[in-house]
């Protein structure tokens, strides 16, 4: 029982993890706490299920087409709203309001034109698969699978790749970037798009599971943003290990206590890495100049 | 004349700090600018390289008017811009660094100019690895100006690049960048809180009062206007 619980958190953590590399992506690139991410999760799922289930299109065209939307809604936020502020050196505080502000204005929207109540994405019960005692449904599969290729391809092209290195630099120092002559504006484009995206898959791999409504944006935004505090900003890695973190002892919490509790863990991890290691367990070590 | 600013008046959410400065750059000089602090000699440098946008004025870069172009545009202009004491960015390695510097130089290029940046300063051949953040400040100074020099700028804007620097290392940093506008035929626009040092490599200087140019002339000049005799002549 205890390994089938393991099993459920590390796919669990799989989803976190998805859409933590999206709200990471943004974060690194823009030092923005984009809780606006929330709400691309939450509306790129209703477009899925708009195709999906109200028109009948095939599950692909309905993936990509979500996924495209996805990439819009992220690139309307920062062109309209973002950048102008940027323009204006607004502060941190003004863009968190501003990104709230969108948040709340696009559930509402969702919520007036789909209602408040669950919708259903997939009908019946999904097959099982069984390894000894470990049962796993197909789309629990599928997520896990689409956590390590998109972990993967994310690690191989910010490491690897001239975009992804100037992902890192202008994360580092926003400054010099735009000193040396390269186009921010770009980049910062870049990964509103390629975090939407990945807001958009998690969303759907989960709603395909459970189902949507309206709120469903909040709960993982601020599941992500956890992993990303307890994994520390730097290393995607660490990241990953955090999302991990959460959804394992997610589970073992339901397991051993009451789904109730579920995230009240979440947020007990979060204050011990604050109080304990507030760069994040896997923080860089710096000199004293850096700081 | 490679850059000119005419009646330049620009600053900060609403206060003004430069009041109206005038100021040229020929070909191949060096230029110091000196100023006590809060003169706005930085603030020079931001209205050059297009961080602030003046008010009102008018920057001229090699024969264009750039007054309302954006960063990027001007630096692949020709302009380079070493910011305050030397930035890089510290998560990242010393060739990652190089990478950047380079980013928009086709693969041939990229490789022939690190090599050159290398033998221009040979202590950090053997550190390419290293993360930047770990460099000594001498050590990132010279991988900031090593950055910058990939794309051979015409016009180099130097922000107090001996800052933080022991005395002893100020003196190579000052020859390098002689060597380097040697070297490269590269005209040089030079902040330096060491005035004395930043005087002995310049041609010519502007000392810089409350926003405005106060005193233009030889190094000589300058220091005897420093000293009060000139300022008011």
């Amino acid at each position: 029982m205890l390994l089938q619980f393991i099993v459920n958190g590390i796919v669990s953590g799989s989803l976190i993890a998805i859409m933590a590399i999206g709200f990471w992506f943004i974060y690194r690139a823009t030092n923005l706490f984009h809780i606006a991410h929330g709400a691309v999760y939450t509306a790129s799922a209703y477009v899925f299920y708009s195709l999906y289930v109200s028109k009948d299109i095939s599950l692909s065209i309905a993936l990509v087409l979500s996924l495209i939307s996805s990439i819009i809604f992220g690139l309307v936020m920062y062109f309209i709203v973002y950048r102008p502020l940027e323009k204006k050196n607004a502060s941190a505080g003004i863009k968190f309001i501003s990104s709230l502000a969108i948040y709340i204005f696009m559930v509402n929207i969702i919520a007036l034109i789909f209602g408040n109540e669950t919708k259903i994405l997939s009908e019946g019960l999904s097959e099982s698969l069984s390894f000894g005692n470990i049962i796993l449904t197909w789309i629990q599969v599928y997520q896990f699978l689409s956590f390590l290729i998109l972990f993967i391809l994310t690690y191989s092209f910010v490491q690897g790749t001239k975009s992804g290195r100037a992902i890192r630099a202008i994360g580092d120092n926003p400054v010099l970037f735009k000193a040396i002559g390269l186009n921010e504006r770009w980049v910062k484009g870049m990964v509103f798009a390629i975090g939407s995206a990945i807001a958009g898959l998690a969303s759907i791999l989960t709603g395909i599971d459970v189902g949507i409504d309206p709120h469903i944006g909040m709960l993982a935004l601020l599941n992500a943003v956890v992993a990303v505090i307890i994994g520390g900003i730097k290393k995607i890695e660490g990241i990953i290990i955090g999302s991990l973190l959460i959804g394992i002892l997610q589970n073992l919490v339901i397991w051993q206590f009451s789904a109730r509790w579920e995230s009240a863990v979440t947020f007990f991890i979060l204050i011990l890495v604050l109080l304990y290691k507030s760069g994040g367990l896997f923080v860089v070590k710096k000199r004293v100049e850096e700081i | 004349m490679l850059l000119e600013l005419t009646n330049i008046h620009a600053g900060y959410n609403g206060r003004e700090i430069l009041t109206g400065t005038s100021i040229r750059v020929n070909l191949d000089e060096i230029v110091a600018l000196i100023g006590p602090n809060g003169a706005g000699k930085s603030t020079v440098f931001k209205a050059i390289s297009g961080f602030i946008s003046p008010r009102s004025g008018k920057i001229v870069f090699d024969g264009i008017d750039i007054t309302s172009l954006e960063t990027n545009k001007r630096i692949s202009m020709g302009m380079g811009y070493f910011l305050q004491g030397g930035a890089v960015f510290n998560d990242m390695s010393i060739y990652e660094n190089l990478e950047m510097g380079g980013a928009n130089l086709k693969k041939s290029i990229f490789k022939e100019r690190v090599e050159g940046a290398l033998n221009l300063f040979p202590l950090l051949k053997d550190k390419l690895n290293k993360r930047a953040g770990l460099l000594s400040g001498g050590e990132r100074q010279m991988l900031a100006l090593g950055m910058i020099m990939l794309n051979r700028p015409k016009l180099l804007l130097l922000d107090e690049p001996s800052a933080g620097l022991a005395p002893r290392l100020v003196k190579g940093i000052m020859e390098k960048i002689v060597e380097i506008s040697k070297t490269y035929n590269m005209a040089i626009l030079l902040v330096e809180q060491k005035v004395g040092e930043a005087l002995k490599i310049a041609h010519r200087g502007y000392l810089l009062k409350n926003g405005q140019v106060a005193f233009e002339g030889l190094p000589e000049n300058i220091k005897e206007a420093i000293s009060g005799r000139l300022v008011h002549a």
